[in-house]
């Protein structure tokens, strides 16, 4: 059911739902803003679900050098897990293997003053194979791993937020062409502080429901009745007429707030893109805490 | 309301102040305070014999005047702010654990021993010792940071454990002796003898050096620690050269007839 329309895109009368999750937020330098965004890039490579990949990450803003604790160019990164210890393990994995290993990188907690924490360099510091040494700046200690370039520096741990991830807007249009453009349309204008969109540029193809009409062991399947090519094969398609593709877009954020706005403007960006159709999953609000309900979004940003 | 002390006169013998320091004065009232005893050579004598006292106990003390007779001024503060506008006396902070000192002149010997955290900067220069550890003690410093704007003394960070020394002009012989650990910044340059039995504390030089035979080269590189390190000094207001962020380090690693793992970084050269 249509609530409203934004010029020629017909919005859903639907909502969002999205589940509390723990985030932290890393801030890794490096000599070139080209390095940095490498290792970033690295860093959140495979992290678009938990449901597949154990968290969910993905650069949340290039940093000028001022920005940063070392005065080198950054990327800001946020990890999204289900607890603090997910986030724990997660970010311990991916800054060993893929930050301190990067040329010319360090990496920060880029959530100082955070109430709850995560070890990081503390954990990190034994590759240092007994020869790391610690200093503490400014009331933070930072760890000093020696690596073939020189030294890792690494902060001892990070702050770990409570955050928000699952919000979604699910766009779609009369081909595939066009339902792309206004989802890169809708991707880029939603990124920005405080949000990412974990997976491959902000988009996904494969949107999915909860479990499974086939299994009961498959934990999440294809989105069934967002699926084009089936609506003609299902009683329930959600599909409407003059629609034949749909992108979702799943954004995390570090506030109820964050994810609002950021899906505010993704859904104006896209109905000015050219989508006819604009929805969003949820699981009929038993699942998640957070409602963004699009009747909410209707004034632009 | 700020509480200033304003010396009358020299005073006749040296001074203990220590318990001059804000958290001690707190809630008092001028009369109060000039009603409290300090020791001054073999005698007792009221605050108020010695000095002018103006407002009422707070966060924020002000000590005026030519103080070089003063010792102890700040010593084993926690917290509030300590101005002395003028020379200071020896034991400057001594054992401070907290709260921030600026002297505006110069400092006597032992400025920040035994200091255990807050902030000290001293706008002109400091004696030997500076941060150090008292006779009879392995440890010096264990925390804060102490910057001083010009020279200092010989054994300036003398058993430092933790903590940060920045200094604006050189060290004295003998900088970081048997240092445990912390940093020692010289950026006009160390003293001779620089790091004898030294375990795992840091000493920067921020011009040519030798070091002793104690430390032997080990690279050339761009310390990324040294960086955080050199931009907090900055952002606590000394002056550090663009050339000292962007250039090149000569590490120097040592003291091998100890642990050998502490170092000294030489600058180089600007990248």
């Amino acid at each position: 059911m249509t609530a409203y329309a934004l010029g020629a895109t017909d919005v859903a009368d639907t909502f969002a739902e999205a589940f509390p999750m723990r985030y932290a937020r890393l801030v890794i330098t490096a000599a070139t803003a080209d390095w940095a965004h490498e290792a970033a890039r690295t860093a959140t490579g495979f992290a678009t679900s938990v449901i597949g990949c154990k968290c969910e990450a993905a650069i949340e803003r290039r940093l000028d050098a001022d920005e940063t604790p070392d005065g080198r160019p950054g990327v800001a990164v946020l990890l999204f897990a289900m607890d603090r210890e997910g986030v724990a393990k997660r970010v311990i994995d991916r800054v060993g293997q893929c930050v301190m290993t990067c040329p010319t990188t360090a990496c920060f907690d880029g959530l100082p003053g955070a109430e709850r924490t995560a070890a990081l360099g503390s954990s990190l510091r034994y590759f240092g194979d007994g020869f790391q040494a610690s200093k503490v700046i400014a009331g933070q200690r930072f760890w000093r791993i020696p690596v073939l370039e020189g030294e890792f520096l690494v902060s001892e741990s990070v702050g770990v937020g409570r955050g928000v991830g699952g919000g979604n807007l699910i766009i779609g249009a009369g081909d595939a062409t066009a339902a792309l453009v206004s989802a890169q349309a809708a991707a880029a204008a939603m990124r920005g502080e405080g949000v990412v969109l974990p997976f491959p540029g902000g988009i996904v193809r494969s949107g999915s429901k909860v479990g499974a009409l086939s299994s009961k062991s498959m934990p999440a399947s294809t989105n069934h009745q967002l699926a084009p090519t089936l609506r003609a094969q299902i009683p329930d398609t959600l599909v409407p007429d003059g629609v034949c593709a749909l992108f979702e877009i799943v954004i995390d954020g570090i506030s109820e707030d964050a994810v609002r706005e950021a899906m505010r403007r993704g859904l104006h960006a896209a109905a000015g893109a050219g989508a006819t159709y604009v929805t969003a999953a949820n699981f009929g609000g038993k699942l998640g805490e957070f409602h963004f309900p699009l009747t909410e979004l209707r004034d632009p940003p | 309301m700020t509480l200033t002390l304003t010396l009358r006169a020299p005073p006749p013998a040296r001074v203990r102040a220590d318990a001059l320091i804000p958290e001690r004065l707190h809630g008092l009232g001028t009369a109060d305070i000039a009603a409290l005893t300090a020791r001054c050579g073999r005698d007792t004598v009221a605050v108020g014999d010695l000095f002018d006292v103006s407002g009422g106990g707070d966060e924020h003390l002000v000590l005026v005047g030519d103080l070089r007779q003063v010792d102890g001024i700040g010593a084993f503060m926690s917290r509030g702010r300590v101005l002395v506008e003028g020379h200071c006396g020896d034991h400057l902070g001594a054992r401070m654990s907290g709260g921030q000192i600026d002297a505006h002149g110069d400092a006597g010997a032992w400025a920040g021993a035994e200091m255990a955290g807050g902030v000290m900067r001293i706008a002109g220069h400091a004696g030997a010792r500076l941060g150090g550890a008292y006779p009879g003690a392995r440890v010096g410093m264990t925390g804060g940071e102490i910057l001083v704007w010009r020279d200092v003394g010989e054994e300036a960070g003398a058993g430092m454990r933790r903590g940060l020394v920045a200094v604006g002009g050189q060290t004295g012989s003998g900088t970081g002796l048997r240092m445990l650990a912390g940093t020692v910044i010289a950026l006009g340059g160390i003293g001779p003898e620089a790091g004898l039995g030294n375990r795992r504390g840091s000493l920067v030089c921020g011009r040519a050096a030798e070091p002793l035979p104690g430390y032997a080269f080990a690279t050339r590189f761009r310390p990324p620690a040294l960086g955080l390190q050199l931009r907090r000094v900055r952002e606590l207001g000394l002056s550090v050269d663009d050339a000292l962020l962007r250039g090149t380090w000569a590490r120097w690693s040592g003291d091998r007839n100890e642990l050998g793992r502490g170092e000294i970084l030489i600058f180089e050269e600007e990248a």
